[in-house]
């Protein structure tokens, strides 16, 4: 076998009632995977993902800037599945300042604890798990933000997601050695509700599906095919 | 693996070893783990817990480290927060940490005060501390305290400085049991007799040979009825005990782990 078979598998979602976290949800649940999905809202998950078949799904109220309940998350996908084989740590939020406005400090803040904190602390509480079971997969949704500094207004964002970069290097060389295999998934500007404020026209953003089939690939590459880190464009950027 | 303390969060004083091997807390610590207890472990050692945390690493069983002097109230109200905030709750509080010094009157009230303060408000700080949280979790919670036979006997070693602060865990123990009780609390003390720890060996390794520290092994081993000095293992399978539920009816009460040593005294 080329690659890993979703039967049996168990992964986690963070942020999975819209944009591209629903996508990947979708996607994983079409794949046949176990998913154990997070969001603030329970209810707007519930609804997101209705229709799907009841059998290996678990929704989690999962705010981000909570521990407690990233804990109570992983415990409750523990006890329901008795394995975690993969973390998607997609939730994230987005907040712009320029270098010179008076609210740098906080929305860094604010974006740190959600960007940072949150995937730190998820991946530690399930990274027993995800060693445990000896081909575990960690994917963070990131951003070519992670990679380089774009827009004025992207200080702070872009601050986060290289901090972000940094946490998916550590995770993927910590892992290693008992088969956790990391990925910095980074894509351009792209079609979700986080980055509809931005305006731009919908042919210059990268559809949420697109990225859902490269994190179904990246789950079922074997451990002897590692992607430590992939960008994903839109447009033609130099050096991207 | 086993599962007798599935689900449980355990705060673990003293969860790192003050020399190479196992001492009661590090041994207490891997055990807990193993039984599928979510270990807080604490030690004012980074380099000593760290390697705690590195054998549950590699066992893949679940441990957190923490540093901290838990004689500071502060600190102590701070390890706690940082529990809460991780794991929600706590279940086990193994209040392991303390120190063995030999010393009697020949001693001076500075150093007195300070076996009391390791050894005794240590437990009064964690008991401070995490009770009030267990009482509002509601559904009750395990606590042990490591005491010593020299609590309740004279070994033969001029220590009543420890065996003061020792005397008090057992009285403290069982006030904390009672008080608590009803909110299903239960509070127990470990005696260990002769313990082969780092703890106990190193500085008598650092004093004598490598011949004399075997001789004193040997008569270590012989001083006790069951021919044996006993491990941080044999401490911290009966921490299991007193911490899993198969002993929810067992409270204010003390096990004596010591090989039969103090029965020769009546």
């Amino acid at each position: 076998m080329a690659t890993i078979s979703p039967e049996g598998r168990v992964v986690m979602v963070s942020g999975a009632a819209r944009g591209l976290g629903r996508a990947i949800a979708r996607r994983l649940i079409d794949d046949g995977y176990s998913v154990s999905l997070g969001a603030r809202d329970i209810d707007a998950l519930r609804a997101a993902h209705e229709g799907a078949p009841e059998a290996g799904r678990l929704f989690r109220s999962y705010n981000a800037v909570d521990p407690a309940t990233a804990e109570s998350w992983v415990d409750a996908t523990v006890e329901r599945f008795g394995r975690i084989d993969a973390l998607i740590n997609n939730a994230g939020i987005l907040r712009q300042f320029a270098l010179e406005d008076s609210d740098a400090e906080d929305k860094l803040d604010e974006l740190y604890r959600t960007n940072v904190r949150g995937p730190l602390t998820l991946t530690r509480l399930a990274f027993l798990h995800l060693r445990r079971c000896g081909q575990g997969r960690v994917v963070n949704i990131n951003s070519l933000s992670g990679l380089r500094v774009g827009r004025d207004d992207f200080v702070g964002y872009s601050m986060s997601k290289f901090a972000l970069s940094a946490l998916s290097h550590a995770t993927r060389k910590a892992g290693f050695g008992d088969g956790v295999r990391t990925t910095n998934l980074c894509p351009s500007l792209m079609d979700t509700e986080m980055v509809e404020a931005l305006g731009a026209p919908e042919e210059l953003k990268i559809r949420p599906d697109s990225v859902a089939d490269m994190v179904s690939m990246l789950l079922a590459l074997p451990n002897t095919a590692s992607v430590a880190e992939l960008p994903i464009n839109v447009f033609n950027e130099p050096g991207y | 693996m086993g599962d007798r303390l599935n689900g449980k969060v355990a705060i673990v004083t003293g969860a790192g070893a003050s020399g190479p091997g196992w001492g009661n807390g590090k041994a207490t610590a891997i055990l807990f783990a193993r039984e599928g207890a979510k270990v807080f472990g604490v030690d004012r050692s980074e380099e000593a817990v760290r390697e705690t945390a590195e054998i549950a690493k590699a066992e893949k069983i679940a441990f957190t480290l923490r540093v901290a002097d838990i004689t500071e109230p502060d600190e102590v109200d701070k390890l706690v927060a940082r529990c809460l905030e991780l794991y929600g709750r706590i279940d086990i509080l193994h209040n392991n940490v303390g120190i063995f010094e030999l010393g009697s009157l020949d001693k001076d009230r500075d150093y007195f005060e300070h076996v009391q303060r390791v050894n005794m408000t240590s437990m009064f700080l964690m008991a401070k501390a995490v009770v009030p949280q267990m009482i509002e979790q509601g559904d009750g919670g395990a606590i042990i305290n490591l005491a010593s036979v020299a609590a309740t006997h004279y070994t033969g070693a001029a220590y009543s400085i420890y065996a003061t602060t020792k005397s008090a865990v057992i009285g403290f123990t069982r006030a904390i049991a009672m008080e608590n009780a009803a909110h299903r609390i239960r509070c127990n003390a470990i005696l260990p007799g002769v313990v082969n720890t780092p703890l106990a060996l190193e500085p008598i390794r650092k004093r004598v040979g490598a011949d004399e520290f075997q001789k004193i092994l040997g008569e270590r081993d012989a001083m006790v009825p069951i021919g044996r000095a006993a491990t941080g293992w044999d401490v911290a399978k009966a921490a299991l005990y007193l911490a899993s539920d198969e002993a929810s009816y067992v409270t204010a009460t003390e096990i004596v782990v010591d090989g039969g040593l103090t029965a020769q005294f009546g």
